[in-house]
């Protein structure tokens, strides 16, 4: 009994089933040709077929073809990766593509050559592949090493025009280290070269890159500059430092929008969301105001990352409560019943109309002068939010309702009529605005609105100044082609 | 030991083979670290503790892979019935991995040349021997296609006509497949008898002319790859600079060129002209002067 392996003949027997597969794929007989070649694809680990599936690359039969294309895609290494790319022009460039795809798919599963001279052929043949075909590449190329590597910084620094936005997606399989310094170099790159990927990039960046987003911040368009907020919110404020002063720092009213807008409560730390709030809840803007005081409201229900509800509730109700009354009301979609609030929360409930009418505290502190002026009650609610008392705001808030409720019969016209004529143009825009609004309804066509104006005695020049003006300090908005909206905060 | 046939197969499968001829070379230097000589004897004695025949059948497949692809002979594999145990054992052999690949490359191609002129021609692709350095027997084996081709013409036996031995011949196949029979036997009053007969016609002619012009571009080829023993890279290294040299004179073939030197010797002025256009003095100069104190 001899048990000794004979590797002689296990030799043979491997061998021969090679060379049966390979005589079958000549076979005159389409069903056993197309067989064989179906088997070849199976054989991931066989280099030994390697050399008839590239002597078939350019057969006439366009099954065949493709299947020896995968199977070389599959086995290829050295002279063959050169090869076969040339042979690309024998296949469509979607079936291209598929290729490469496959060959990504190979070297992820099995790994990439580990040979450095290896790995720059490689990028060699690659590198003549077309732009079409650059997310896979680049796929492809964060197998290669270095030389792989060295290829894609190259083409971020040297040729970021060429980059696709796909291919800025792609950039997130390379290792962590090297990821991070392309994703600077490629924001370095498209601020000055390449503003379409700038999105893109964004929406790349993790929380260890996202420091390089401060170039975006210092040199992009305000709506650039919003998207870096959005995606800092989203990726939660552990600390209020950095990146988020320099948000907080913004001109523009509306990149802080966004960065309130978005925050992700839960992977943010609750010290940097208080220190956060202090900083914006007193801001000048009332939108952007607004936003911090439905923050500190969903502080209450919400748990952050370190989180403890009991504690966040104390110290939010403790710094401000003032703020967290008037944002329960605004805010009927946020759970508001922790305050404890007996006083408010029935009032609101008892005069449910007041909320249809679109009248809120919100709306008194913002711009209550603009809201209907009736020149007999002149409520002047701007000196409400100042007094801590609740029940003085409550009584600001069922005058205005009176107000409210005798102003709605009267005419468009009349109530032109009783505008004050001292009274700046945008405000009169507005208030022209909100009378045709109840004609309309909510998007007021631009020429009616233009007409109305003209017989108050505004001039086309006047006009446009004021839209200009009302539409930057986000008051009202274009809605449509020709119309325009009076920006409710409700919503 | 199962270490090392592990690795091999990783490298195959990662499509490294650069480094499976780093480690054939790697044996010269430290045999204990690459321990070629002793890998199948290993898998003999020791091999079923590891895996199951399937597997240890893989391995050794994969092993004879990996060491053709070292040597460039990868389109040599399928075709030759030479064990791995052979190719090691002579290659291991040799003084250095140079002479031990030219040695296995030597009996590679007498092996090829054997199964050329007997017609076993299934296993060996003309492109791919020209791309791993056997250029040289391109056009004889594209002879040996044709002469197959010829020998095995369709004859007619009673009221059939037998096509086994087409079936058999490489080209033979293919005019089968671009006459559509599949069949062993056709019978004669089948219509597609007389399209067979014209595509086998079509094809040797074919065959003849493709031949006639790749005599021409194979020239190349064998001048690269010759068959007294010189590597490919060594033939390229000195054909490489030759070019280099040779530019300003446009002869043909290297035949000529020791009587253009022993002409150019007689006129230095005229050579001096021509050469200056195309490429710098210096190395020229020198050239010129080694070969004058040879002779």
């Amino acid at each position: 009994m001899n048990d000794q392996v004979d590797i002689a003949k296990l030799e043979k027997s491997h061998i021969s089933g090679m060379r049966r597969l390979i005589v079958s794929l000549d076979s005159p007989d389409p069903k056993t040709m197309y067989a064989a070649a179906g088997k070849m694809m199976a054989h991931e680990n066989s280099i030994a077929l390697l050399p008839k599936a590239m002597s078939l690359l350019d057969t006439d039969d366009a099954t065949i073809r493709r299947l020896m294309f995968r199977t070389a895609a599959q086995l290829m290494y050295g002279k063959y990766v050169g090869a076969l790319i040339e042979a690309f022009d024998n296949i469509s460039p979607a079936e291209r593509e598929q290729v490469l795809q496959l060959v990504e798919e190979r070297l992820r599963n099995r790994g990439g050559p580990s040979s450095r001279y290896e790995q720059e052929n490689w990028v060699q043949a690659l590198q003549r592949l077309g732009r079409e075909h650059q997310p896979t590449v680049l796929g492809i190329m964060s197998f290669l090493g270095r030389p792989g590597l060295k290829w894609v910084k190259d083409l971020v620094s040297e040729r970021i025009q060429e980059v696709t936005p796909a291919a800025i997606h792609r950039l997130n399989t390379i290792p962590n280290s090297q990821r991070r310094r392309l994703l600077r170099l490629a924001v370095e790159r498209a601020v000055q070269r390449n503003r379409e990927l700038i999105p893109y990039i964004i929406d790349a960046l993790d929380e260890k890159s996202l420091k390089y987003a401060t170039m975006i911040l210092r040199e992009g368009a305000w709506r650039e500059r919003a998207m870096v907020a959005a995606k800092v919110a989203r990726l939660g404020i552990r600390s209020c430092r950095g990146i988020v002063l320099d948000i907080l720092a913004d001109p523009d009213w509306r990149v802080k929008q966004a960065l309130l807008e978005n925050i992700d409560i839960s992977k943010s730390k609750f010290s940097a969301l208080l220190q956060l709030l202090g900083y914006v809840i007193a801001d000048s803007h009332a939108r952007v105001r607004g936003h911090a005081e439905r923050l500190a409201l969903l502080l209450g229900i919400q748990t952050c990352l370190d989180g403890d509800l009991e504690r966040q509730r104390t110290r939010v109700e403790k710094r401000y409560r003032k703020q967290l009354l008037r944002a329960a009301q605004h805010n009927p979609d946020v759970d508001s019943s922790w305050l404890g609030v007996q006083v408010v929360v029935p009032e609101v409930e008892l005069e449910p109309e007041e909320q249809e009418e679109g009248l809120s505290l919100g709306d008194l502190g913002a711009g209550a002068e603009e809201r209907r002026p009736s020149p007999g009650e002149e409520p002047r609610p701007e000196s409400a939010p100042a007094s801590p008392d609740v029940s003085s705001l409550l009584a600001a808030l069922k005058r205005t309702k009176q107000s409210v409720s005798a102003g709605t019969q009267e005419s468009v016209l009349k109530a032109v009529e009783r505008v004050d004529e001292s009274a700046a143009v945008t405000d009169r825009f507005i208030e022209t605005l909100k009378e045709l609004s109840e004609s309309f309804g909510k998007d007021v066509p631009m020429e009616s609105l233009r007409k109305e104006l003209r017989a108050d005695g505004v001039t086309d020049e006047d006009f446009e100044r004021a839209l200009e003006a009302l539409e930057r300090d986000g008051l009202v908005y274009r809605s449509g082609k020709d119309t325009v909206s009076y920006v409710d905060m409700e919503l | 030991m199962i270490a090392f046939v592990r690795s091999v197969c990783n490298m195959v499968e990662r499509g490294d083979i650069d480094l499976i001829g780093e480690s054939l070379r790697g044996y010269w230097v430290d045999k204990k670290a690459h321990p070629w000589h002793r890998v199948l004897k290993y898998l003999q004695r020791k091999g079923d503790k590891y895996a199951d025949q399937k597997q240890l059948a893989e391995w050794v497949g994969v092993l004879r892979d990996g060491v053709f692809a070292a040597l460039d002979a990868l389109s040599l594999n399928l075709a030759v019935d030479i064990s791995i145990e052979e190719i090691l054992s002579t290659l291991l052999s040799a003084e250095t991995w140079r002479d031990g690949r030219r040695e296995v490359r030597n009996v590679l191609a007498k092996v090829a040349l054997d199964l050329i002129d007997r017609h076993k021609l299934d296993h060996l692709q003309p492109s791919e021997l020209a791309r791993d350095g056997f250029g040289f027997l391109v056009p004889r084996l594209l002879d040996s296609q044709i002469r197959q081709l010829e020998k095995c013409r369709p004859v007619e036996k009673d009221d059939t006509i037998d096509l086994t031995a087409l079936h058999r011949s490489v080209l033979g196949r293919m005019v089968l497949r671009s006459a559509e029979v599949g069949e062993r036997k056709l019978r004669r009053d089948d219509p597609r008898v007389s399209e067979l007969f014209a595509a086998y016609d079509r094809m040797l002619l074919d065959k003849e002319v493709e031949k006639g012009t790749l005599a021409t571009k194979l020239d190349e080829l064998t001048a690269q790859a010759t068959l007294n023993g010189q590597v490919v890279e060594e033939a390229r290294a000195i054909s490489a600079p030759e070019p280099a040299v040779g530019v300003g004179v446009e002869e043909n073939g290297r035949t000529q060129k020791p009587l253009t030197e022993f002409i150019d010797e007689k006129q230095p002025s005229a050579r001096e002209k021509k050469t200056k256009k195309s490429a710098t003095k210096g190395p020229k100069r020198k050239k010129k002067s080694g070969g004058s104190k040879k002779r």
